[in-house]
């Protein structure tokens, strides 16, 4: 039954866009044939009827009467009519019958076999009907004369359910001598020689190609194909035909997820940058393994609750979004993005974001499958910034400290010992620069490093059971020294019908992934190989010392080695997780199924930390306190699932509807101890040191809800769904435990209309729209209640006793609820020239309102911030996709082309409209929410240029200690002063647009995939220039800081200003000299392939090799590793980059076989 | 058909049933922390309530480390020997280029207030759960005297600032303005009051540390003094010395060592205790001098901050046996090296970890009590060698140093007015309370601070005058720009 489904969706859909196709391939031989050849052989169909056991009695559904309308119609809407008033299903290959052809119905009264055969008149075909319900044709095939021919027969069946497929055509490669399958799915035809090869085709499925090698008997199964445009897509709680959907979903092809399998990344979201409109990917790190990723689907809701969407993996919702990482990228079958609320809002209060369906690979019927794939590859650092070099450094330091004993009163002459602090002098050595060492510390964090990844895949499984295993390995050594990252994983489905309309699997994946880490940010050797100067030797085997700046009195910064916090710090995670999801599927009747879900998701997460006492860390030389963390995190999520699916076509109307309650609840422990002391540095576990802290905690939520929608499909032309969800949650406030979320949305498929079939170049044409509501519960456990924490206390004779106090830490809130968006979507999809090109469209409008918000309140409550509902955002867009296949043929170029524009505005952010400011570390108060803006904007003085004249300084308002080579800094309010008045909205990091052009060659057995990705209009917030584009704490600076104003005489390039070891002006605060571009395009990956399927006598079924590279170039104006890296990426902050984990170009070469 | 439909239904509803049975409701509250909805209702969650708000003492927007900053390192005593890029914010306080924006105002502004909350809590709730009367009125007394505290510092920080003595909503904070300067004060003054009625004279074992009759009233001494309300002072000193519990110390340096925490000396410490439990003290690790290594401090890092101006080296007079036990020009290193760092010596512990000592530090001791006697009976009426001298000189005899007179020979040990008398209050106060955040609230206080301050300044060859604002700190940027109907101090 379900295979049935499948066939004829699938026919509707390709109908259109199929038509032109069939009609060059088939015209000759309809045309050709003679009206008086028609063989009726109802004798031999009817005796195979019996033969297949027809419990449903489908075949007597041929003796029916039915009444024929007079009219002249189309061959496909006539068996259609008929087909429909005898409740069977239709099914047939278009490349048999000429579905164009007009034919002549006459009225009248007859069976079902007898209209068949009215309407057939004129053509060689013949019917029957299959076991499950399904009216199928076939070809005659006249007896040609042959000499010595040699005969092939055997059967052919569905890979996925191990039933017979009729009607499929079955030809000698390279003539038109065929044949085509009949009901029990057995062929037998004649070929010249054995050693010819067959083709097996049957619209829906993928064609394949089967050497003879001088066998007589091949058996075949065809697995089915997903077609462009043309697809079963997944949706919420089901599948459902691409065509009648009317919500916003993007499907990821099943090709993009096989190029995204062959590239090096180990979260198959990172493949998703680029590939699907409205959906931006930024990667915020690329720390090997679990690098940092940043998705908005449709821009960002949310102000401080989650802005990730929803990630579902077979039907189970995960509540961390972390946890996708267990997914193997090869396990991969389908991934489908939901976007508009006609799709989300059947995930109720976790729908805003969007949501991401991922389904993974089954087990189809038949031989046992085996597949074996495995790469590697050579990483290097993609980019890095230009820093100063030690003679450039020494000029830099010197000029630094003279200004600044000149502005003390001092002059630049003066030797130190005039000079009364550190913080004036100048070092002895720095007179003879060359006496020193100049280590470009980048070329010391950064290597070339290997990257190995290894799948296998068992699958297979006979008539009543399937099942799939696999596992992988992936080692990846990381570009900065110190991290590296292994990874395994299993996954194994298994599904099988136990009982007569019981289905039952149960699917099971575990992952384990170690890692080695470094610190981000600041502190982080990355960072630290930008700011400490080139000065020190990177390891100095005679002093056996690293370079550190803190343990040498040549200047008072406060940084230690990069090399020496990268190796010699532990940092090591380890994650176990496994996703365990048994079903019991039972038929109730032929309409009504009943579903029974049972999941448990469980994961845990280890954490050891040590920092040996002999390592400088920042602001601390060594020898420092031991400092040792062991901690361990362990959550189990329980999900129930009940649902009842129903679908009945009559007529000319199709439902299809799911109803059900479920039940999710998660419990999360975490502890973890703190130890110091240790006797030396031999042994790093917490056993040889005194334990100093220890903690533990634990955290619940539960969801319960009950869920149902309808989709009612007339015609194929006239779509509706409806959806509600109603979702009660442990998190909110005891007066809003329920929420409700309903949708609805149309569709009108024109293309199915009279006048737009009649022109030709339309294949596909549909208008949708939608409207509904969804919710986002992404706030703490126990947002609602107010929460008291224990501070100790000392009291008592002598030194002392530790004592607990309880002190109010959160405010309650009662009436704490979800954030609520109404959703508006209106869409329209077109398919030209056979889809040839297919175009989509999407324009959408959501407003979120009731924002969940930490809104800091006046802090002479007690308290810093408050969660609240209150606010309001928009955002609202147009998304295109452009599917176009260029050129077809030996040749064949598809092009794909997605952008997505979204406007983010904040309409109001509480009763008093109050803008909300937040701060980074380090950038107090640096970006502002406000009504009328994007949520975010930095915030900060505008330094427009450098006071580089005398003239300068008298015409721009200025501070009273501005001098020559200090910023001008735009006089905002016009006031004529310069103050905390003047600061502005200094930008913002949402891009105007994003996109991604994606173009895929084939020729002969090679192919090539280019993908590009890129973000236009956005700003980054480079914390990083704090460091390095002034003169800060005796750090190093950027390359163009040599163009700094140095005097009247060499006024530089405007932008830089003067070197002062202690500015007095607002140099120091947030402002426009830290905003840069941030927009870019970058070659994602270049793969290059050969296929050998084509090649006989190879010792497997297929196989490929390929050459890719990884991240081969960005074009950008930004300065820094990555102008997607963001280490602040909360809601309030977003886009701050304190420099993360930069991106690994990789070059990899890989082979698939499959035996 | 329809039965088969019903069947399904009814199959749903009993999942659903069972579910809601088997797998509990949607109401969790949470585990692992304590809930507001059941608490506050013992007299243990009394107690625990008013132990938090002692911990406050400890935050870094109090005496951890912003009290230092902003009563030492402001005026001529201290400042820091080096400076990171980061610490640019830290070198704006001594160099008098202290803007709104700086994170260390905000950092003190909201300790100081949750402080202020954790007091009010206990105020508000005391009086619904059941409690000893006895009991009930000394927590009352303690936190109010915790209250008081905190809107001394603030006022003195800040000017006006906003009095509240309840819990608020965020609403109500929105609303609410500045509190002119004078109200503050008379809450402050009416906490004090109370806290004397209603505090014991001492405490034993366990107790130890909690405040005592004898350090509100000295509080309150302090903000009399402030108020140069010297009548009310010198009646409050004269109600502490009439305790009779309080003594100097013989020696100096006993005071600095763990052996005599909370001594009859001492009127009030906050207390700290070493170990790894959060109650540390800081201060050996933060006043170490930079690259000092483990010369000094055994453990943890080295920061350098707080440390003694040449101009505070120089103050001591020769032969004060303060000056050794407070401050070190500066150390030796490993290589034998004299580096000549200078550096704070009283709070030096060995650290259990970094930042982690057991130095308590005081508030409020009797030497500060009898100096300022001193003071008041000289604001009342300078009487040549009368009771105000015994004061001073009592002082300073324990320091190893001669009388003060009002006919001495010696010009340097000559007192021959009541203005003479106040710059050597003034000059005894620097070197005995040295390092103890007095030195900024006394110019403040005296009205010296723009002339002492200039003229150091003006030695030292910085060209740019201290203005009258600079007596008070801006109010911090967040803070005006989460109520804007706050106005900035002048001049800010």
């Amino acid at each position: 039954m379900m295979m049935g489904k499948k066939i004829l969706s699938i026919q509707l859909s390709e109908f259109f866009g199929l038509l032109l196709l069939m009609l060059s391939i088939n015209a000759s031989a309809v045309f050709a044939q003679n009206p008086q050849d028609i063989f009726v052989d109802l004798g031999e169909n009817e005796q195979k009827f019996t033969n297949l056991g027809d419990k449903d009695g489908y075949s007597h559904k041929l003796m029916k009467m039915i009444h024929l309308e007079e009219g002249k119609k189309p061959l496909e809407k006539a068996l259609q009519d008929i087909a429909d008033q005898a409740e069977l299903e239709l099914s047939y290959s278009e490349q048999l019958i000429p579905l164009d052809k007009k034919v002549n119905v006459r009225p009248s009264t007859v069976t079902v076999k007898q209209a068949l055969w009215n309407v057939l008149r004129g053509t060689s075909l013949r019917f029957g009907v299959s076991a499950s319900g399904q009216l199928f044709f076939f070809e005659r095939l006249k007896e040609k004369p042959t000499n010595q021919l040699e005969t092939v027969s055997g059967t052919v069946t569905e890979a996925a359910s191990g039933e017979a497929l009729p009607g499929v055509n079955v030809v000698i490669k390279g003539t038109t001598t065929g044949a085509s399958t009949d009901t029990d799915g057995s062929y037998s035809m004649n070929v010249k020689s054995l050693q010819d090869t067959l083709l097996f085709s049957f619209i829906g499925y993928q064609t394949m190609e089967v050497p003879i090698n001088g066998r007589t008997v091949i058996d075949v199964q065809l697995t089915s194909q997903a077609i462009m445009g043309e697809e079963m897509v997944v949706v919420a709680y089901g599948t459902q035909r691409k065509n009648d959907i009317t919500g916003s979903i993007s499907r990821v092809s099943s090709e993009k997820i096989q190029q995204v399998q062959e590239q090096p990344i180990t979260n198959f979201i990172e493949g998703l940058s680029g590939q699907v409109a409205g959906v931006h990917v930024q990667e915020t790190g690329h720390a090997p393994g679990e690098g940092g990723i940043m998705v908005r689907i449709r821009g960002t809701g949310s102000i401080s609750a989650g802005n990730s969407p929803l990630y579902v993996v077979d039907g189970f919702p995960l509540e961390d979004e972390g946890d996708v990482n267990m997914i193997n990228p090869n396990n991969i079958e389908s991934i489908e993005v939901l976007k508009d609320a006609s799709a989300t809002a059947i995930y109720g209060s976790r729908g805003n974001n969007g949501v991401v369906l991922i389904t993974t690979r089954k087990g189809h019927s038949g031989d046992t499958k085996i597949e074996i794939s495995a790469y590697t590859g050579i990483q290097q650092v993609e980019r890095r910034p230009e820093m100063l070099n030690t003679q450039e450094y020494v000029e830099w330091f010197k000029d630094a400290h003279n200004n600044a004993w000149i502005q003390a009163g001092g002059e630049a002459d003066d030797p130190n010992s005039e000079r009364t602090e550190t913080y004036y002098m100048i070092p002895e050595e720095f007179n003879d620069p060359s006496t020193l060492p100049n280590t470009n510390w980048g070329d010391e964090i950064f290597r070339t490093v290997p990257i190995q990844n290894y799948q296998a895949q068992i699958s297979g499984g006979t008539e009543t059971s399937r099942y799939l295993v696999s596992g992988s390995y992936t080692d990846q050594q990381g570009i900065v020294i110190g991290t590296d990252h292994k990874k395994m994983n299993i996954r194994t489905n298994v599904s099988g019908t136990v009982a007569d309309r019981l289905e039952m699997g149960l699917n099971m994946t575990a992952s384990y992934s170690k890692s080695n880490q470094v610190e981000n940010g600041k502190y982080g050797p990355v960072e630290l190989s930008l700011v400490v100067p080139p000065i020190y030797p990177s390891w100095d085997a005679d002093e056996d010392w690293y370079g550190s700046p803190l343990t040498t009195s040549l200047w008072d910064g406060d940084d230690p080695s990069p090399v020496e916090s990268a190796l010699e710090i532990d940092d090591v995670t380890k994650n176990y997780r496994t996703l365990w999801q048994g079903y019991v599927d039972w038929e109730l009747t032929q309409h009504l199924n009943f579903k029974t879900s049972l999941g448990g998701f469980f994961s845990q997460n280890r954490n050891s930390f040590y920092q040996p006492s002999f390592v400088n860390v920042d602001s601390n030389p060594a020898p420092n306190p031991v400092e040792a963390e062991s901690s361990t995190s362990s959550s189990a999520n329980w999900l129930w699932e009940n649902t009842l699916s129903y679908n009945q076509q009559f007529n000319k109307h199709s439902i299809d509807a799911v109803a059900g309650v479920t039940y999710q609840a998660q419990r999360s422990e975490f502890n973890g101890l703190e130890a110091t002391n240790f006797p030396n540095d031999q042994v790093h576990t917490l056993n040889a040191g005194q334990v100093t802290d220890g903690y533990s905690s634990v955290s619940e939520f539960s969801l319960m809800s009950y869920l149902a929608r309808v989709n009612y499909t007339y015609d194929s032309r006239y779509l509706l769904t409806t959806t509600i969800r109603a979702d009660g949650s442990s998190r909110f406030g005891d007066n809003n435990k329920w929420g409700f979320f309903p949708s609805i949305s149309v569709g009108w498929r024109l293309s199915e209309e009279g006048f737009i079939q009649d022109i030709e170049s339309i294949s596909e044409l549909k208008i949708r729209s939608s409207f509904g509501y969804t919710g986002n519960n992404a706030i703490p456990n126990y947002g609602s209640i107010g929460t008291l924490s224990t501070v100790n206390s000392v009291f008592g004779s002598g030194s002392g006793s530790v004592i607990t106090g309880v002190s109010p830490q959160t405010i309650s809130n009662p009436n704490l609820s979800w954030e609520k968006a109404r959703q508006y979507d209106i869409g329209l999809e077109v398919g030209l020239f056979e889809d040839r090109i297919f175009f989509e469209a999407d324009y959408y409008n959501t407003i979120t309102n009731d924002l969940l918000l930490f809104v800091p309140i006046p802090t002479i409550t007690g308290y810093n911030s408050q969660l609240q509902n209150i606010g309001e955002v928009e955002n609202k867009g147009l998304e295109f996709d452009l599917n176009t296949r260029n050129i077809q043929g030996n040749f064949n170029w598809q092009t794909n082309l997605n952008i997505s524009f979204n406007k983010n505005t904040v309409l109001s952010t509480g009763p008093n409209n109050q803008p909300i400011f937040a701060s980074s570390p380090n950038v107090p108060n640096g970006f502002v929410t406000m009504v009328g803006e994007p949520i975010a904007n930095y915030y900060g003085y505008d330094f427009i240029g450098v006071f580089q004249t005398q003239e300068d300084l008298e015409n721009y308002p200025h501070l009273s200690t501005d001098g020559l080579g200090d910023p001008i800094i735009r006089d905002v309010n016009g006031d004529g002063v310069i103050n905390t008045g003047d600061r502005t909205i200094i930008g913002n990091n949402q891009p105007d647009f994003t996109f991604g052009i994606n173009n895929n060659f084939e020729y002969n057995n090679f192919d090539l995939s280019v993908q590009m990705t890129g973000s236009y209009g956005g700003e980054v917030f480079t914390t990083s220039s704090r460091f390095t584009k002034w003169y800060h704490g005796d750090r190093n600076a950027r390359k163009n800081a040599v163009n700094r104003y140095r005097s009247p005489e060499e006024p530089g390039d405007g932008h830089y200003f003067i070197a002062n070891r202690l500015y007095e002006g607002l140099q120091k605060e947030p402002s426009s000299y830290w905003v840069q571009d941030g927009s870019y395009l970058r070659v994602r990956n270049i793969t290059l392939g050969y296929n050998f399927s084509q090649i006989s006598n190879l010792p497997f079924q297929s196989g490929r090799i390929y050459l890719s590279v990884r991240n081969a170039y960005t074009f950008t104006n930004y300065f820094g590793f990555d102008p997607e890296v963001s280490t602040a990426g909360t809601g309030l902050t977003r886009g701050g980059d304190y420099t993360g984990y930069p991106p690994a170009r990789v070059f990899t070469l890989g082979f698939n076989i499959s035996i | 058909m329809m039965f088969t439909m019903k069947k399904a239904i009814f199959l749903l509803c009993v999942v659903n049933l069972l579910m809601i049975a088997c797998e509990g409701p949607i109401d969790i509250a949470p585990e692992s922390e304590i809930n507001e909805k059941n608490y506050y209702k013992t007299a243990d969650d009394i107690n625990n309530a008013v132990n938090a708000a002692y911990a406050s003492l400890r935050s870094g927007g109090m005496f951890n480390s912003a009290f230092y900053r902003f009563a030492e390192m402001r005026s001529d005593n201290t400042y820091a020997t080096w400076v990171s890029g980061s610490s640019f914010d830290l070198t704006s306080i001594y160099n008098f280029r202290l803007a709104s924006s700086n994170s260390y105002l905000h950092d003190t502004w909201d300790d100081l207030y949750n402080s202020i909350l954790r007091c009010n809590v206990v105020l508000d709730k005391i009086d619904g759960v059941e409690l000893d009367a006895n009991l009930k009125n000394r927590y009352k007394g303690e936190v109010r005297f915790l209250r008081a505290l905190d809107y001394f510092f603030l006022v003195r920080f800040f000017g006006d600032v906003p009095m509240v003595a309840t819990q608020i909503s965020p609403t109500e904070a929105y609303e609410m303005g500045r509190t002119a300067k004078e109200q503050v004060y008379q809450q402050i003054i009416e906490d004090l009051e109370f806290a004397a009625e209603s505090l014991p004279v001492s405490y034993s074992g366990a107790n130890i540390g909690r405040a005592t009759k004898g350090a509100a009233l000295g509080i309150l001494a302090k903000v009399y003094l402030t108020r140069q309300d010297y009548q009310n002072a010198k009646q409050k000193l004269e109600e502490v010395i009439g305790l009779g519990v309080y003594d100097l110390l013989t020696d100096y340096a006993h005071l600095w060592d763990l052996q005599h925490e909370n001594s009859k000396e001492s009127l009030f410490e906050v207390q700290y205790k070493k170990g790894g439990t959060g109650t540390g003290s800081p201060f050996a690790n933060a006043f170490a001098p930079r690259f000092s290594g483990n010369t000094i401090v055994k453990v943890g890092g080295t920061g350098s901050v707080n440390a003694p101006t040449a101009d505070m080296e120089d103050a001591y007079e020769d032969g004060d046996l303060r000056k050794d036990i407070s401050m070190e020009p500066g150390y030796t290193d490993e290589e034998g090296n004299f580096v000549p760092w200078r550096y704070v010596k009283k709070y030096m512990d060995v650290p259990f970890q970094d930042g982690d000592s057991d130095n308590n530090w005081p508030v409020l001791r009797y030497a500060d009590i009898l100096l300022m006697y001193a003071e008041v009976l000289n604001e009342i009426e300078y009487q040549a060698d009368g009771e105000a001298f015994n004061l001073l000189n009592r002082v300073r005899n324990r320091a190893g140093l001669p009388d003060k007179t009002s006919t001495n020979s010696n010009p340097d040990l000559r007192v021959e007015n009541q203005q003479e008398f106040r710059l050597a209050v003034e000059q005894e106060r620097r070197v005995e309370l040295a390092f103890e955040n007095h030195r900024w609230f006394d110019l403040v206080r005296t009205q010296r601070a723009l002339e002492v301050m200039n003229s150091k300044r003006e030695e030292l060859g910085i060209p740019d005058q201290i203005q009258e604002h600079q007596l008070l700190f801006p109010i911090p940027l967040e803070v005006m720009e989460a109520n804007p109907n706050f106005e900035q101090n002048s001049g800010y």
